[in-house]
């Protein structure tokens, strides 16, 4: 009875014992099923992002200036790296031995390893046990692994070997029963080799060896300032269980280490896993600017750049906030909760800036950032326990950005450029279709490459010389007085207000005063028609011209062609664009009359030749001011962004600046005269000047430049006007900046030599003539002067020859 | 002809069948562990048939020989058992960290520690058999030490699992053999307090206290935590409570945890045969062998897991059932001794997957893959066939020690 007792309370214990499992079934099935089924899906799911590749920046015939392609990017991960190459080996046991005060000396760099690999490999290999005594059983395990995996032994071996020879005190080394030379020099040969393969490695990425491994030890760098900041978030000691969790975390997320490299370090990275652990290859949509067009204007087409620390900072905070919001309990999930982790959720997932996300960061790239950037996607995986992607549950593909076509004419801005660049003279050059106002092209000199945008930019922004300003837009001082370009304006608004007829002749005496003010013409004229005065440019007919207009009729004519605002030819809120700060904001042009200014008669008269009142202008703004004469009467307003996706951008229509017929044809007839025999852009050899053969119509203009403290500076030269006169196709200006000379003498022998480019007289479908410095003994007679007639008809450019 | 079917006639065919439904569940999920990821000459979901036709034949063999036989065999087979685990310990391969493994052909191992507990269980049952009931102090001393020796030396290789099994069985036979329950408890206190003195001494380190502390840790009232701190915007000590979450599941718990989250996701009917996630997608660690209840729970659900926990409870009681009817103290001892060692083997192991004990890495027997496990406790099973089929012929006065029943005949109190 009694045995047979003590056999059923043993039975009583097991059922006890089993009902406990069972209750425990109970538990986690049905109490916390929820919670583990959480946890699973959280353990097996992963959100990854996709990048979508950026829209591309077309020229008008599509010639790409900004494209999105696949690029071999490499990367690097300390984790692989440490455990798996000599170099790492040795870096990951010397940081170990580097927390023991007797080796605190040591900063274990890879560079450092690589200049001296003897000392280094002596250093971890020729310490005892008993060396190690004083760190954590963890750190000392770890040390172990890697100098098992230095000596090239299995586990097996290395336990074995150590527990079989003499004691703790024999250093390290002596586990393998080799002589220490050859241990040493078997290590130092693995170090070698590893140094080869970086070599080879930096070469796929057009860098020296030198370089690579500096950046290798600014990511090592990196990942320990990294690991420092978690440790102590947590208060962890060195050496302790978490740290590990804490460094497999972060030393097993890939760095970039360099963008572009060539494929065959796809190959190299593949098949030498031993030597390249730790460098990864993989292909991402990057920016690029193909190399034919990739130095037109960088500044005005922009470039990208990583994210502002702002941003990166702010998508932290929206995460802490999510997860405060998905943290609340259930009963403060209200509406608004629920929308606003919802409006997170999908800002994190999409439309936040990632780290290492290309963002715009000057000119167009930085404009057209919201159309260009396109919409990140997403794939919601399922992987296994390695990380590899098994199922796709659900996914949201990228959204590839819109491309921008630009009026811009590639060829042309190169040209222009070209022009500039070969004389040095800071200024700009911008051509505009005179119909409708599109923008052919923009060069401004000094301009900088690409290369130095992307690597000098804080030296750009210090450059004396100002190169990161666009000067067809912007100026770096005060912005530039159009000079006797004006002159334009002050005819129109005197024809319209028939103050004068065409033939009106007023004298002039080389010099006028008024008051107190003496104002002076260049030369001692005589008596002066209209026309021959506007070729001459004769200053003293303006003053007295301007004198009888009056100043109002003259601000009118000025804004009635499109002076006195800016073009907006890259305003974002025109262009119904966010406003990013961008390289693109012109300067404010506008017309500042005070009412003294108004009483006065000097400063009409200076007015009428465009200084005082109207000294605020941009080469842009005087090019587009020309078209009515261009184009039948016609304003137009200056756009650069032809088609964004495939809608047309926003653009004003150009519309009748209500002159007369008889203003249009006079002042048209006018600048043809200008560039003819005895105009301020006449032909003259000495200047390499001869612009009939391209039917060039326009006016010249030097203008004077007021420095802050009074006194003149060198004037500015100016060159604008029609090309070809009688088939308009272009409207030009042409700015130099503080030349100190004439604009007929600068500024048209530098228009003359942009037409003698091929790709300007194939746009103006035009025949090559040869340079007017031909004859050096004197100027050529030109047979077209004698044929010259008023009604302004069309010559052949040929007859020249 | 006449005899042997005599001889035959108590049979339990009830406790072979049941350990043969276990084992057959066992192939099931193990089979389920290793969908598409054999790479081995065996499949195995092979070997573990075969592991279970290799069995039946053992036990016909061992069945027909008379139990009483076995005593005489006790002293060289735990002598043999003692020798084996000293030569593993000293030659022993160094494989999962534990050498208790013997490498044979054709990639094939044996885990001589699996038929050390068997020769653990004769050796107590005939010493018992032949001392009489431990009634004094002195009289556990021998039982201890010969189950401590072994256990210690198990426990050297290190298997701390395949160590602490044997306290139950020690216990279990000892008490079935008549030691006073008042000294076995008071062993147990002395032991109990002991063990929470230690917690508390300065001889544990700070990470093993944080080991046990992580044990004592309830994961989701942890994460119900951090997400309290997480809802009131203090990020800091959330950040902290989740540091702390995540070495818990990640390295103290890291096993159990994974465990968890497949019993518990499977629900009450679970995600059917070969598809639970868990396990498909190799989170679950051990899966095939010291973990495969939890497969089972994600797979089957609370239905199969309950099943297969309470035919394993029908199992043992078999096993005690036939002890019952013993009235041999050999006999007696020996399914006391076999029954204790699975029904232990078996509450730890679905202890441990289900968070309810401490890692220990132990099988369970008939469901875990591994030869070494299923034949030792196939062979255990042979031994009970043994006893309740032979039990009459040893009441029929075959006596196998000559001197005729040693002591107070225990059964014959139950001669009805």
């Amino acid at each position: 009875m009694q045995v047979s007792g003590r056999l059923r309370l043993l039975m009583i214990v097991f059922a006890g014992a089993f009902a406990a499992v069972e209750a425990r079934l109970v538990h986690l099935q049905f109490r916390t099923r929820e919670f583990w089924q959480k946890e699973a899906l959280e353990a097996r799911t992963d959100v990854r992002t996709v990048n979508a590749a950026r829209g591309d920046l077309l020229d008008c015939w599509g010639r790409p200036l900004a494209v999105s392609r696949p690029q071999h990017t490499l990367s690097f991960a300390y984790g692989p790296f440490r455990q798996n190459t000599p170099i790492g080996q040795i870096r990951a046991a010397s940081r170990i031995l580097g927390l023991l005060p007797a080796y605190r000396d040591g900063s274990p760099s890879v560079a450092g390893i690589l200049a001296s690999p003897l000392e280094w490999s002596r250093l971890v290999l020729e310490r005892s046990e008993s060396d190690l005594a004083a760190l954590p059983s963890q750190l000392r395990r770890d040390f172990g692994f890697y100098v098992r995996r230095l000596l090239g032994l299995s586990e097996t071996q290395y336990t074995k070997a150590k527990n079989e020879r003499g004691g703790p005190n024999l250093p390290l080394f002596t586990i393998t029963g080799e002589d220490r030379d050859a241990v040493l020099a078997r290590v130092v040969d693995a170090v070698v080799a590893q140094r080869a393969a970086l070599a080879e490695l930096a070469r796929t990425a057009e860098q020296t060896e030198d370089v690579l491994v500096a950046r290798v030890d600014e990511e090592i760098t990196t990942l320990e300032g990294e690991v420092q900041r978690a440790l102590d978030l947590g208060g962890i000691q060195p050496g302790a269980k978490q740290e590990a969790l804490i460094r497999r975390d972060l030393e097993y997320r890939a760095r970039e280490l360099f963008r572009d490299v060539e494929f065959s370090a796809v190959f190299a990275v593949n098949l030498a896993p031993d030597v390249y652990a730790g460098f990864e290859v993989h292909d991402e949509e990057r920016r690029f600017y193909p190399p034919e067009t990739e130095d037109i204007c960088p500044i005005l087409i922009g470039k990208v750049n990583d994210p502002p620390e702002f941003l990166v900072k702010q998508t932290e905070e929206r995460r802490a906030r999510l997860l405060q919001l998905q943290s609340l309990p259930p009963e403060q999930m209200d509406q608004d909760t629920v929308l606003e982790i919802d409006r997170l959720r999908s800002m994190i997932r999409e439309t936040d800036y990632l780290p290492d996300e290309e963002m715009g960061g000057l000119g167009l790239e930085a404009l057209l950032e919201s159309q260009l950037r396109g919409k990140r996607g997403w794939r919601y995986v399922e992987t296994d326990s390695s990380g590899q992607d098994q199922t796709l549950l659900s996914s949201e593909p990228p959204l590839r950005g819109a491309n921008v076509r630009l009026t811009l004419d590639s060829r042309l801005q190169a040209a222009a450029e070209r022009v500039l660049a070969k004389k040095n003279w800071p200024g700009a050059i911008v051509l505009i279709d005179p119909t409708d106002g599109a923008i052919r092209a923009m060069a401004t000199w000094p301009c900088p490459t690409r290369k130095q945008l992307r690597e000098d930019y804080a030296e750009l922004t210090k450059d004396p010389r100002a190169p990161l300003f666009h000067r067809v837009y912007q100026s770096p001082k005060n912005p530039p007085a159009p000079g006797s370009v004006f002159k334009i304006v002050t005819t129109a608004a005197a024809l319209e207000a028939h103050t004068i007829g065409t033939g009106h002749v007023f004298e002039c005496e080389r010099s006028i005063t008024r008051g107190r003010t003496t104002l002076n013409c260049l030369f001692h004229h005589g008596p002066l028609p209209l026309d021959v005065a506007f070729q001459k440019s004769c200053n003293v007919y303006y003053y007295k011209l301007g004198e009888a207009v009056g100043i109002e009729p003259i601000v009118a004519m000025a804004k009635r062609l499109g002076m006195g605002r800016s073009t907006g030819f890259g305003d974002p809120k025109f262009l119904e664009l966010p406003d990013p700060s961008t390289s693109l904001r012109e300067i404010d042009c506008a017309i500042r009359l005070t009412s003294t200014e108004k009483k006065s008669i000097t400063n009409t008269m200076r007015s009428a030749i465009g200084q005082a009142t109207f000294d605020d202008t941009t080469p842009l703004q005087i090019a587009a001011m020309i078209a009515p004469f261009a184009n039948g009467g016609n304003v137009v307003r200056p756009y650069l962004i032809d088609i964004i996706g495939d809608t047309k951008a926003p653009r004003e229509a150009p519309k009748s600046a209500g002159l007369s017929r008889s203003t249009i044809d006079t002042i048209a007839h006018a600048m043809t005269l200008v560039c003819e025999q005895g105009g301020t852009a006449g032909p003259d050899p000495n200047e390499l000047r001869d612009l009939r053969p391209y039917r060039v119509s326009g006016k010249t203009g030097t203008a004077q430049v007021a420095k802050s403290d009074g006194t003149l500076d060198k004037t500015h030269a100016w060159f604008a006007g029609i090309v070809p006169h009688d088939a308009p196709k272009l409207l030009f200006a042409v700015f130099l900046e503080n030349i100190g000379e004439h604009g007929g003498d600068v500024a048209a022998p530098l228009f003359n030599r942009l037409l003698e480019q091929p790709e300007m007289l194939e746009f103006l479908d035009m025949d090559p003539v040869a340079p007017p410095a031909d004859p050096p003994n004197g100027p050529k007679k030109s047979p077209s002067k004698d044929s010259k007639s008023k009604s302004g008809a069309p010559r052949d450019p040929r007859k020249e020859r | 002809m006449r005899r042997r079917k005599e001889r035959f006639e108590e049979f339990d065919w009830h406790v072979l069948a049941v350990a043969l439904v276990l084992s057959l569940i066992g192939c099931v999920f193990v089979w389920s562990t290793t969908i598409g990821q054999e790479t081995g000459r065996f499949p195995l979901v092979a070997r573990q048939v075969a592991y279970i036709g290799v069995s039946m034949p053992l036990i016909a063999v061992l069945v027909r020989v008379p139990y009483p036989s076995l005593a005489r065999m006790s002293v060289p087979a735990y002598g043999i058992a003692l020798l084996t685990l000293v030569a593993l310990l000293v030659w022993g391969a160094a494989r999962r960290e534990t050498r208790g493994w013997v490498q044979l052909p054709l990639g094939f191992s044996l885990q001589p520690a699996e038929f050390t507990k068997l020769a653990v269980i004769l050796m107590l049952a005939a010493y018992l058999r032949f001392r009489g009931p431990p009634t004094r102090w002195r009289d556990l001393v021998g039982p201890f030490v010969l189950a401590g020796i072994p256990m210690a030396l198990i426990a050297k290789q290190p298997d701390l699992g395949g160590a602490i099994t044997l306290v139950p069985v020690l216990i279990a036979m000892v008490l079935v053999a008549g030691a006073p329950i008042a000294r076995l408890l008071s062993l147990f206190l002395i032991v109990a307090v002991v063990g929470v003195g230690f917690y508390y001494s300065p001889f544990i380190k700070d990470y093993q206290r944080g080991r046990i502390d992580a044990f004592f840790e309830s994961i989701p009232e942890k994460t119900a935590e951090a997400q309290a701190y997480r809802a009131a915007g203090d990020h800091k000590n959330a950040r902290k409570a989740e540091q702390e979450l995540s070495v818990i599941k990640r390295q103290s718990n890291f096993q159990v945890y994974h465990a968890m989250i497949s019993i518990g996701s499977g629900g009450l009917t679970g995600q059917k045969i070969g598809k639970g996630k868990h396990n498909r997608l190799g989170f679950l660690p051990e899966r095939h062998n010291d973990f495969i209840f939890a497969v089972i729970g994600e797979e089957w659900g609370f239905v199969g897991s309950s099943i297969v926990l309470w035919l394993s409870y029908l199992l043992i009681t078999l096993i005690f059932l036939i002890a019952g009817r013993t009235r041999d103290a050999f006999g007696r001892l020996l399914c006391v001794g076999v029954g204790t060692w699975l029904g232990a083997q078996t509450f730890i192991n679905t202890g441990v997957a289900t968070g309810l004990l401490p890692v220990t890495g132990l099988t369970l027997p008939f469901l875990s893959a591994g030869g070494s496990s299923m034949v030792a406790s196939f062979l255990g099973v042979a031994v009970v066939l043994n006893v309740g089929a032979h039990r009459v012929t040893a009441l029929d006065g075959y006596s196998f020690d000559r001197g005729g029943f040693a002591y107070g005949e225990p059964t014959g109190r139950r001669r009805r």
